[in-house]
């Protein structure tokens, strides 16, 4: 079930300190990165913007990311030692306070990930309060997601498909589409669906199959009903 | 479309027309039960399990905060214990159960400090004054998980009401939008345990919420601990203060609704300095100048 707005987003969300834009808010943009790299990163330069460029380390925004990466959950203690997991896990990182311009959030970070497959992906994200994140950009394409509710994304080339195409196929697998956008960057296009169902691998294998998508990725909305208190 | 009642509330107001009108709806949680199932399909036993569900990490938080040492800026030590120490100390000034609370918000904002987890209520700078207060309550006077729970619903449903006329933002509205908040959703609801009307819990809000009205957002350094920490503290005292006054029939002149509204309005009125920059008041104490310096030097 999705929530668009709820009243234990009052109390909530449930997440390690100190500070709900800067660590929580961080921490659920590198869990999503992570998903929509597709695998674990070994290599990872987090350009950081604005406030959180200036005051990351007293707020440990640089771990949150790192752990989010790892694939913690914002209310996961192991952020404490994002760290020393990405050392044993051989994911080299570097931290660099960046400018990305006067139109960029101040709580912003854009996340470039290498992986061990020689493959590249990266996001920029935004914090803006209360835990509360947007998706601006996946590999140079822009967007919009706040996932407030769980949506699928595919990467296609807009020579080969058109999103209708896409479309037409998700909606063969009887999802109920809440809303859906589109986002250019020269040949490339993302499709973002919003959706109530849950993808399994399966379908996304599927979708990925399709000539003309270069990747396809499923982001589980992160639930206030789900249980944190075991 | 169906054309049943909403009963989604924006506002004090109507908050308290909804229970006037349907006379099943007793307590302030209740109708806040009802807006939740609105808003996400969830039953009233799942919406009852989830708050309980943030009582627990409330008291984890708790529990955890009561070993805080110090936080890596050395900002926030052991208050938490000191306080809870002289719970039964006959010559504090306090009631055994105001200190008891104090301490427990100190502790949870010591847990927060340290990267420990916490329920952002509703922010993470503002995170000890709902546990604090409820969690005393629920164990000074044995209330069970479920009315407990209720109360906190009560606290969720205060603060819909000032995120929709104003906000939880510090950036915003300095601190009166986070401790502020914070104490007002709690005055509400330790007034509903104590078994007061939904009139007399939003009394309470409108006292306490008063009581903050322009308070800057200045931390040292920027971190989540100087004020905050001990703000959190006292924020609990201002809501019990308030609920007491409420309890006897005192009465805000200024309804709550409109004391959010003028906390707006002074948030317009406030120079970015005070707004969570750390360019203004404790922040650039010669002081704070000088902790801030001083962590920059070893790297915090």
């Amino acid at each position: 079930m999705a929530e668009s707005w709820s009243v234990f987003d009052v109390i909530g969300p449930v997440m390690v300190g100190p500070s709900s834009s800067h660590t929580a808010g961080a921490a659920r943009i590198g869990y999503f990165s992570r998903i929509i790299n597709g695998q674990q990163p070994v290599e990872v330069n987090l350009l950081l913007h604005g406030s959180f460029g200036k005051v990351y380390h007293g707020h440990c925004t640089d771990k949150a990311i790192i752990g989010g990466l790892l694939g913690f959950l914002p209310h996961s203690e192991k952020i404490r030692e994002a760290d020393r997991y990405a050392k044993e896990a051989g994911m080299k990182v570097e931290i660099s306070p960046t400018d990305l311009g006067d139109t960029v959030h101040p709580n912003s970070v854009l996340i470039e990930m290498t992986n061990a497959d020689g493959s590249f992906h990266r996001i920029r994200g935004k914090s803006v309060g209360g835990g509360k994140i947007v998706l601006r950009e996946i590999d140079k394409v822009e967007c919009e997601i706040d996932m407030s509710y769980s949506c699928l994304l595919v990467m296609f080339n807009n020579r080969t498909l058109s999103p209708l195409d896409i479309v037409e196929r998700v909606k063969k697998l009887n999802a109920n589409i809440m809303k859906f956008d589109t986002g250019t960057y020269k040949e490339n296009s993302l499709l973002v669906v919003e959706i109530r169902e849950h993808f399994s691998p399966a379908i996304i294998h599927e979708l990925e199959k399709i000539e003309g998508v270069e990747y396809a990725r499923f982001l589980n909305h992160i639930s206030n009903y789900d249980h944190f208190a075991s | 479309m169906s054309n049943t009642e909403s009963f989604l509330f924006y506002s004090a107001e109507r908050l308290l027309l909804l229970i006037e009108r349907n006379p099943e709806l007793k307590t302030i949680s209740d109708v806040v039960i009802k807006a939740e199932h609105e808003l996400t399909g969830h039953s009233e036993e799942e919406i009852i399990a989830n708050a309980i569900d943030r009582l627990k990490v409330m008291k984890k938080s708790r529990d955890m905060g009561m070993t805080v040492k110090h936080s890596k800026s050395g900002m926030v030590k052991d208050e938490a214990k000191r306080m809870q120490d002289h719970i039964d100390d006959k010559t504090m000034l306090l009631s055994p159960l105001m200190i008891k609370a104090a301490s427990w918000a100190l502790s949870v904002m010591g847990c927060n400090a340290v990267m420990g987890t916490i329920v952002a209520a509703p922010t993470a700078g503002s995170s000890g004054i709902i546990p604090g207060s409820l969690l005393a309550m629920q164990e000074d006077f044995g209330y069970d998980d479920e009315k407990t729970a209720r109360a906190l619903l009560t606290s969720a449903g205060v603060g819909m009401i000032i995120a929709h006329i104003a906000t939880f933002s510090a950036a915003k509205a300095g601190c009166q939008a986070e401790v502020g908040a914070s104490s007002s959703m709690a005055a509400a609801a330790i007034s509903e345990l104590r078994g007061m009307t939904p009139k007399q819990c939003l009394q309470a809000s409108a006292l306490t919420l008063k009581n903050f009205l322009g308070l800057a957002c200045d931390p040292i350094a920027g971190l989540v601990e100087v004020p905050c920490a001990k703000r959190n503290a006292i924020g609990v005292c201002h809501a019990m203060t308030a609920s007491d006054m409420a309890f006897v029939g005192v009465e805000s002149v200024v309804p709550f609704d409109e004391v959010v509204m003028a906390m707006n309005n002074i948030a317009k009125n406030m120079t970015p300095a005070i707004r969570e920059t750390s360019t203004g008041g404790l922040a650039i104490s010669t002081t704070g100048k000088r902790i801030a310096e001083q962590l920059i030097k070893i790297g915090t």
